[in-house]
């Protein structure tokens, strides 16, 4: 059995390493942050359609050019589009290929499209008046401006059509505000770099080419997208991965070769941490795909838990070596009971993490429950083989530490035990009475650069006509009922079409499309408009037979918006199609009546309101309190553990520990100013783990209380410097996790080291 | 339809059709200013005679119309083309701009139209040089014509030029050409002549002027004066 062990775990490292080397573009990281949002959507189609949306959202940005010259202002933009379009994988959208896409494809169905006046026109005038009026439009000055030739649009009906919908001369694209011209324009990624090195160096690219347009063009750039989120928390995660990699690193080495004074037990340390992290990123990997930024910056942390085993292992073997053969024996088997049930109750805590309804929380727990594993049996199989050699640990120094700790803290156990108690109480008063500041805001999790945030604000001050994260959501069988949707939308009492934009705005539906072609037989019939106003030019009827039988050809034909969209690749995907069910999205103008809005949603079957924050803000606010419930059912199942492992229904008490810290841990983080989250919570499942591990540690090994005792305090003192490196981390969702882990565990260690020992005269 | 979704991209069509720039290199706006001043008009107060051919490619022959007009600068532009039909544009400014038929109907003047009366036409007449040397590269040619040409590649897509060309002086009556080439090579020419101008202190002085020029239809008048009484007229 052991062999076979051995061969996997031989396997893995094998096959982990030539993966690695072999295959190194394969391990990719992913800076989505949208893995902070909870999974809701159980709906696959409605899933494909949000993900659709949200994939053409991230693979955009916005650039707006401002500056107090009209003429450098679009010298700007037409510089910046250059030096944009030569960077890799970036096309500036230019506002000519847009109507260069949409217009070929329009055109065949010119014939089933009629703006408001049209149609009127159609319904009241005979064939003379329309034609006299399309003959008078000629002479005007400035109109007659047809998008297509005269020969296909005699009497301009269709340029009027796209002309009128143009609602006149103000654009997105062009604002004047305080005498200042604003142009913007959007950027896509024809092909997204793949990992945070290349998005960075584009992301700088990018920068370069702004500022030298900036400079040149004596123009403000501005910017705005989530790949400019993406690489600032990429930026601000990759310092957090230094300062915790580093130093961690560093302290583990220190305390290493400070204790043992050798470089020998820090190849198994070293060693088991670095085939627990590889194996963590190969398993996010196989499952994932890649691993998240935040799983790496969480699973840096690693290290302080990872070297444990080592620690323990060590320990144990010096305070067995002198032992007798049997005495060796009974050692080795309480050793490896010891590190079974740290494993077990540290795989509890990081998996627990895995019920949150939180991608990255799932993802964090498989990295770091693979990672545990895999380091807990390097540490197992290769332990033997290291401590061949003899070794030796400075124990005085941490000694010393310990009875220090010990003349403060574990002089008179029960009153520690009860102030300890007391303190938890005190605490869970507090909590309950103390009105303790609560957020679940989403937004509350990122760390933004307040440059980037402040570029954001104002570009969205210049060019968003939307309300963020509200939009509404509309379902049907078929094209036409979501047509229907927007026409029952639109006449509910208080909505109105101005409110929303969809695909309603883009393409009439097909009904429509059908009877804006029979209106105009008038036109295009023998004797009908186009006849009357060709006599009266003194156009020969030949000339005019091709655009008469265009439009008898187009008889029957309607243009489709999912048609339109595949051939306009600039257009917002709208509409999505999946399994004979359509999912059509309406975008909320700002300053709409959200409320009409929501009232009209609740009142039409097919439409649903929409407010992704408020939606994700009541899902965390759910995950929280689920959160605290499955924190209640891991403690209820680790005293099950327990009281099965020990015999004894009295051994449960030792969860009294890590509730307790967690208790005070979670007061003193919401009295210093943190508002509680999820994160908070699911630390609170490390808190578990780890402190699970301590005492363990400390029950088990009461044959060697102080070398266990160094032990735990080398354990604690590394774990302490990898989370309480994360409560400084400038991500609020990474500080709040180390916040409630730095405080939770020194409890935890306190605990442990104090109350397992008697008087201390008592001891060895 | 609501005109909501399609207005960026064919307002920005109209601006590439209608609008028109390309700076010269070397020369500043200020000295593009100081050439169109010399053909612009600089009266608050005139009046004249137009005549307009559009060749349009399809037509057999090019279309002709003719009319006269009133321009104050206090009140607007009373654009009225009498032959081959009867009916007039009012402009009033940038938001207020109609069309009135023969029959006295008038309704609000939309899209390109608008478009190229306010930002186009009555600039012209406005003498506003500044705008058309921040949207126009503009540069004189051997016939002393100006010709203004489009800066941005969108824009020369819709437009190929503008020529402005003034003839007479204070012996000989003066007229101004003006020829809009489109990006089809289409051409709208229109002649601007019999300019009568007026030394008015007023916007009243200026209103009964307008009374006195188009008297069979007053509410032109009172509509450019006081564009709230459309809805009234």
């Amino acid at each position: 059995m052991m062999f076979l062990v051995r061969l996997c775990f031989v396997f893995f490292i094998v096959a982990g390493v030539l993966f690695a080397t072999l295959n190194p573009q394969a391990i990719q990281i992913d800076t989505n942050i949208n893995d902070l949002n909870p999974e809701k959507v159980k709906d696959p189609g409605l899933q494909y359609a949000l993900d659709s949306l949200a994939n053409d959202i991230s693979q955009r940005f916005t650039v707006v050019v401002k500056g107090t010259d009209k003429r450098s202002t679009h010298n700007a933009v037409n510089a910046l589009q250059t030096s944009l379009d030569e960077l890799p994988g970036l096309a500036a959208v230019k506002n000519e290929r847009l109507l260069n896409d949409y217009l070929p494809i329009v055109t065949p169905y010119r014939f089933n499209f009629l703006t408001e006046a049209q149609h009127k026109a159609l319904k009241n005038k005979n064939a003379e008046q329309l034609a006299g009026e399309a003959q008078r439009k000629l002479y005007q000055l400035g109109d007659g401006v047809r998008l297509i030739p005269f020969e296909d649009d005699p009497l301009g009906w269709f340029s009027d059509y796209l002309l009128a919908m143009s609602g006149g001369i103000e654009t997105a694209d062009r604002v004047t505000e305080k005498g200042e011209s604003v142009v913007s324009f959007a950027v896509t990624f024809t092909d997204f770099p793949d990992n945070m090195a290349q998005q960075f160096s584009l992301y700088e690219q990018i920068k370069a080419a702004e500022q030298s347009t900036s400079h040149k063009f004596d123009v403000t750039v501005l910017h705005s997208g989530m790949f400019f989120f993406a690489v600032d928390s990429a930026q601000s995660a990759k310092a957090d991965i230094q300062l915790i990699a580093i130093g961690s690193g560093i302290g583990v080495l220190v305390l290493m070769l400070l204790v043992f004074r050798s470089l020998l037990p820090l190849t198994l340390a070293v060693g088991s941490i670095a085939a627990g992290v590889g194996f963590g990123v190969l398993a996010s990997i196989w499952v994932f795909g890649s691993v998240h930024v935040l799983t790496i910056v969480f699973g840096a942390s690693l290290i302080g838990i990872v070297v444990d085993y080592s620690l323990h292992y060590f320990y144990h073997f010096l305070s067995g070596k002198n032992a007798s053969e049997s005495r060796k024996g009974h050692s080795d088997n309480v050793l490896r009971r010891a590190m079974l049930l740290s494993v077990i109750t540290s795989l509890v805590g990081y998996g627990a993490l895995s019920l949150a309804n939180l991608t990255i929380l799932k993802k964090i727990a498989l990295f770091s429950c693979s990672g545990l594993a895999m380091a807990w049996l390097s540490v197992m199989i290769l332990g033997p083989l290291v401590v061949r050699r003899p070794i030796e640990a400075r124990q005085t120094m941490l000694k010393s530490v310990i009875r220090g700790w010990q003349n403060v803290f574990a002089r008179r156990p029960r009153v520690l035990t009860a102030f300890g108690l007391g303190l938890a109480g005190i605490s869970v008063v507090y909590l309950l009475v103390g009105s303790v500041n609560v957020n679940d805001d989403p937004r509350r999790f990122f760390h933004v650069s307040p440059a980037l945030l402040e570029q954001e604000q104002a570009v969205s001050a210049l060019t968003q006509v939307y309300e963020p994260g509200r939009y509404l959501l509309i379902r049907g069988q078929h094209p036409q009922h979501i047509y229907d949707a927007f026409d029952a939308l639109y006449d509910f009492p208080g909505a109105s079409r101005e409110m929303v934009t969809g695909i309603s705005d883009w393409l009439a539906s097909p009904e429509d499309q059908k009877r804006n072609y029979e209106l105009q037989a008038t036109i295009y019939a023998d004797g009908g408009a186009l006849d009357v106003f060709a006599s009266a030019l003194g156009l020969p009827a030949a000339s005019l037979a091709p655009v008469k039988a265009a439009y008898h050809a187009a008889e029957g034909k309607v243009l489709h918006f999912s048609t339109l969209a595949q051939q306009v690749p600039a257009l917002p995907p709208l509409l999505s199609e999946r399994v004979g069910q359509i999912y059509s999205f309406a975008l909320i103008r700002k300053n709409s009546d959200l409320k009409a809005l929501a009232a009209a949603a609740e009142a039409i079957p097919a439409i649903e309101y929409m407010n992704t924050l408020g939606d994700a803000t009541r899902a965390l606010k759910s995950q929280r309190k689920s959160g605290a419930t499955l924190l209640l059912i891991a403690y209820g199942l680790v005293s099950v553990l327990l009281a099965m492992w020990y015999r004894s229904a009295s051994a449960a008490l030792l969860l009294l520990i890590p509730a307790s810290a967690s208790l005070i841990a979670v007061a003193l983080v919401a009295a210093s100013g943190q508002a509680l989250n999820v994160f908070h919570i699911m630390a609170l499942f490390l808190v578990l783990g780890l402190g699970m591990d301590y005492v363990i540690f400390a029950r088990e090994m009461t044959a060697q209380p102080e070398t266990t005792q160094q032990a735990i305090l080398l354990s604690a003192v590394t774990s302490l410097l990898s989370f309480g490196l994360l409560a400084f981390s400038a991500m609020p969702v990474v500080q709040a996790f180390g916040s409630i882990i730095l405080i939770g565990n020194t409890i935890n260690f306190i605990a442990a080291i104090s109350l397992f020992n008697g008087e201390p005269e008592q001891k060895e | 339809m609501k005109k909501t979704s399609l207005k960026w991209l064919t307002a920005l069509w109209m601006v590439a059709v209608l609008a028109s720039t390309a700076a010269m290199a070397g020369q500043t706006e200020a000295s593009e200013e100081s050439l169109l001043s010399g053909l612009f008009p600089s009266n608050c107060y005139f009046s004249g005679h137009f005549k307009q051919q559009k060749a349009v490619k399809g037509l057999p022959a090019a279309l002709s119309s003719s009319g006269d007009f009133f321009y104050a600068c206090d009140l607007g532009l009373v654009w009225h083309t009498s032959t081959p039909f009867s009916e007039a544009v009012l402009y009033v400014n940038s938001t207020n701009n109609f069309t009135a038929q023969d029959d006295g109907t008038l309704s609000p003047l939309s899209g390109v139209a608008r478009y190229i009366m306010s930002n186009i036409f009555v600039r012209l007449l406005e003498g506003d040089t500044r705008y058309f040397a921040e949207e126009f590269a503009v540069s004189q040619e051997e016939t002393k014509s100006l010709v203004l040409l489009p800066e941005s590649e969108m824009m020369q897509k819709g437009l190929e030029a503008i020529r402005i060309s003034k003839s007479g002086d204070k012996t000989a009556p003066v007229t101004l050409n003006i020829k809009v080439t489109d990006a089809t090579g289409q051409d709208t020419q229109v002649l601007i002549e019999q300019i009568k101008h007026y030394n008015f202190d007023g916007k009243r002085k200026a209103y009964e002027q307008c009374l006195e020029m188009y008297s069979d239809k007053t509410n032109w008048c009172q509509v450019l004066r006081s564009p709230s009484r459309y809805d009234a007229l």
